[in-house]
């Protein structure tokens, strides 16, 4: 069934206002995988259009959108999981900055924390890594990011807490490992 | 959401790629009206399917190729062949106690196993048919002192009296007489 003119127009304004955002929860649904995460948010934005999703309000426009995204990342994920290992060789061949794989500009480009601390939020469990982006990337309150991910409140805080703690630790470590050492403020009140 | 302490630090990283990420980020119209033909989009279920079948071919092929090896090596007896002179001393026939073989195969798969029953009762049907043949040949057995017991006489000692008439003669006259007779 197809949505008419009027609601298309609105959904598609609305999607187009929530653009970077959902970009940004695509890339790490999808490991930051670029390809992937634009043809998961591609298919997110006809499967709004086409009315195959639908939505009923039961939370934000924002949170619902963020649902979507997530499950079609995980199905297409296992439905183009032996495509990917196929492809893998033409796709690095043809682009590889747009592979997840990142040009030595790019990669140059990026602070060294930050290249540090993606790879130590890419060892976190997909639940953690999801809370902690959901809460710090997207600004969503803990309610909204259970919402997201499709499980209970008490739930999501357990990742995030634990996400957190496990983040801390293993960038203690690369830091040490890099041999920065630095004390930051303890903050008794944040866990 | 406040944050605080080691909160500020993630989300200050967090920012930061959030920053790359926009520049890094299609246009949203472009998204939208991407062609979206894939390069022949690998169907999982087909694969499977085919893997599945690869799999089992593969499985029987392996099997049977070690069935073959199997079946071609010496199947070892733990069986001790009866020999002649215990036959003697049970004066049965043999096949009337027909001999029980352990079952080499009793644990491999059905297949295998049916076919080395099968040999196995070929294996006893042949012991059984040259233990009754010998069966046979001790019951047609004579002494060799029986040629000493034999004498020219002993044929009239085997036959009726007659008077110049075979036995046979004798009864039908006798049978012709006594119906005169009546």
């Amino acid at each position: 069934m197809r949505a008419d003119g009027t609601v298309i127009a609105d959904l598609t304004a609305e999607l187009e206002k929530l653009h970077a955002a959902s970009f940004g929860w695509a890339m790490s649904c999808c490991r930051r995988d670029q390809t992937a995460a634009e043809e998961v948010l591609q298919t997110v934005y006809l499967k709004i259009i086409e009315g195959t999703a639908r939505f009923r309000g039961e939370a934000s426009f924002q949170t619902w959108l963020f649902a979507v995204i997530r499950k079609t990342a995980i199905s297409e994920h296992r439905r183009s999981r032996l495509w990917q290992l196929r492809d893998v060789a033409l796709r690095s061949s043809s682009n590889q900055s747009r592979t997840g794989v990142e040009t030595p500009d790019a990669v140059f480009e990026k602070s060294e924390a930050q290249v540090r601390f993606q790879k130590a939020l890419r060892t976190l469990p997909t639940r953690q890594r999801e809370a902690l982006h959901l809460v710090f990337y997207e600004d969503l309150s803990l309610s909204e990011a259970a919402f997201v991910m499709g499980i209970s409140i008490g739930s999501a805080r357990q990742h995030y807490e634990r996400g957190k703690r496990r983040l801390r630790r293993v960038i203690e470590q690369t830091e040490s490992d890099y041999g920065i050492h630095w004390r930051r403020k303890e903050n008794p009140g944040a866990i | 959401m406040e944050f605080i302490g080691d909160e500020k630090r993630i989300q200050a990283l967090f920012s930061e790629m959030r920053f790359q990420d926009v520049q890094i980020a299609p246009p949203f119209s472009e998204l939208l009206n991407r062609d979206t033909t894939h390069p022949s989009r690998f169907n999982l279920a087909l694969a499977f399917s085919v893997a599945v079948l690869l799999g089992v071919i593969g499985t029987a092929g392996w099997w049977e190729v070690r069935r073959f090896h199997k079946t071609t090596s010496p199947v070892v007896s733990t069986e001790i062949a009866p020999t002649s002179s215990a036959l003697e001393e049970s004066a049965v026939p043999a096949a009337q106690t027909p001999i029980k073989r352990k079952s080499v195969a009793a644990n491999r798969p059905e297949r295998l196993r049916r076919r080395l029953v099968a040999r196995e009762s070929a294996l006893e049907l042949a012991t059984n048919r040259a233990l009754v043949n010998e069966a046979t040949a001790i019951s047609s057995w004579t002494s060799p002192t029986d040629a000493l017991l034999s004498s020219s006489t002993a044929e009239v000692l085997k036959t009726l009296p007659q008077l110049n008439e075979n036995a046979n003669q004798l009864k039908s006259f006798l049978n012709s007489s006594n119906e005169e007779e009546r």
